[in-house]
């Protein structure tokens, strides 16, 4: 184990949008949590995060990134306007924008480990924003830059 | 069997005749960050109960296939194209389809990465 960090990248998939994540966990690590609610089926999304991370969405202008917002409306779900790709989700809290990644938008051989079901539509939402807050990667920088 | 489908915020439904017998997953770019579970019919067994242009449309690669997406909650109901003998067909992502058991349809994998 170390503690260097090493830097996972990802985009949509007409390049709108970028994600950097970096984390000191090795991606075999990383079991990417399949969420069962009725949204992210839809999207076959799967989600990675470490809290002792550092996570950036980068949008390549202003208005790129469209938001969603569902179920209990508490978090925001990042997407492409052009192209419809899902890149993540964030949570903003009184102590920062938490977040976390939805694994099929990295580049390349990711080499994460298998992906796992997660139901958090079971819990209430004190208990998701609880989760949230524990999970994902906190102080989420959402940026407008260009590529 | 007709089936009811829509994106997640209803902005594009549609209904779609067929038997599912199983569902092609691809690992191609675009198919890796939509995770699509396609079902091809005949285009004319997809009828739209929302306007075309609900759905937007993204084509990459060689242009032939129309993603086509909603703008809104994002979510790729359905894409159009065209088989090897002309017709028009279109690839159903099955995630969208009401009252079925996704787990229960057996899914082949199709390399498109490698295409």
């Amino acid at each position: 184990m170390t503690d260097q960090m090493t830097t996972m990248r990802g985009s949509c998939h007409c390049g709108k949008l970028n994600i950097e994540f970096s984390t000191a966990k090795h991606p075999a690590d990383f079991h990417p949590r399949a969420c069962d609610c009725s949204f992210c089926r839809k999207h076959g999304a799967a989600y990675i995060s470490d809290p002792d991370g550092k996570l950036t969405f980068a949008q390549n202008h202003a208005g790129a990134i469209r938001e969603y917002r569902q179920g209990s409306q508490a978090a925001r779900l990042l997407l492409c306007g052009a192209c419809g790709v899902l890149m993540g989700v964030v949570y903003d809290h009184s102590s920062g924008t938490y977040g976390a990644v939805n694994a099929g938008c990295l580049d390349g051989e990711t080499g994460l480990g298998d992906a796992v079901a997660a139901s958090p539509q079971l819990l209430t939402e004190d208990e998701k924003i609880s989760r949230w807050l524990t999970l994902w990667v906190p102080n989420v920088a959402v940026v407008t830059r260009g590529v | 069997m007709l089936y009811n489908g829509s994106c997640h915020c209803g902005h594009v439904a549609f209904q779609v005749e067929g038997t599912i017998s199983g569902a092609m997953s691809c690992n191609c770019s675009l198919c890796q960050r939509k995770g699509a579970l396609m079902w091809f019919v005949p285009r004319e067994q997809l009828q739209l109960l929302t306007p075309d242009e609900n759905a937007g449309t993204y084509t990459f690669n060689k242009h032939v296939i129309k993603h086509r997406f909603c703008a809104k909650c994002g979510v790729h109901p359905y894409g159009e194209g065209v088989d090897a003998k002309g017709n028009a067909m279109a690839a159903i992502n099955i995630r969208c389809l009401e009252d079925i058991e996704l787990e229960k349809i057996p899914v082949t994998h199709y390399d498109g990465r490698a295409r």
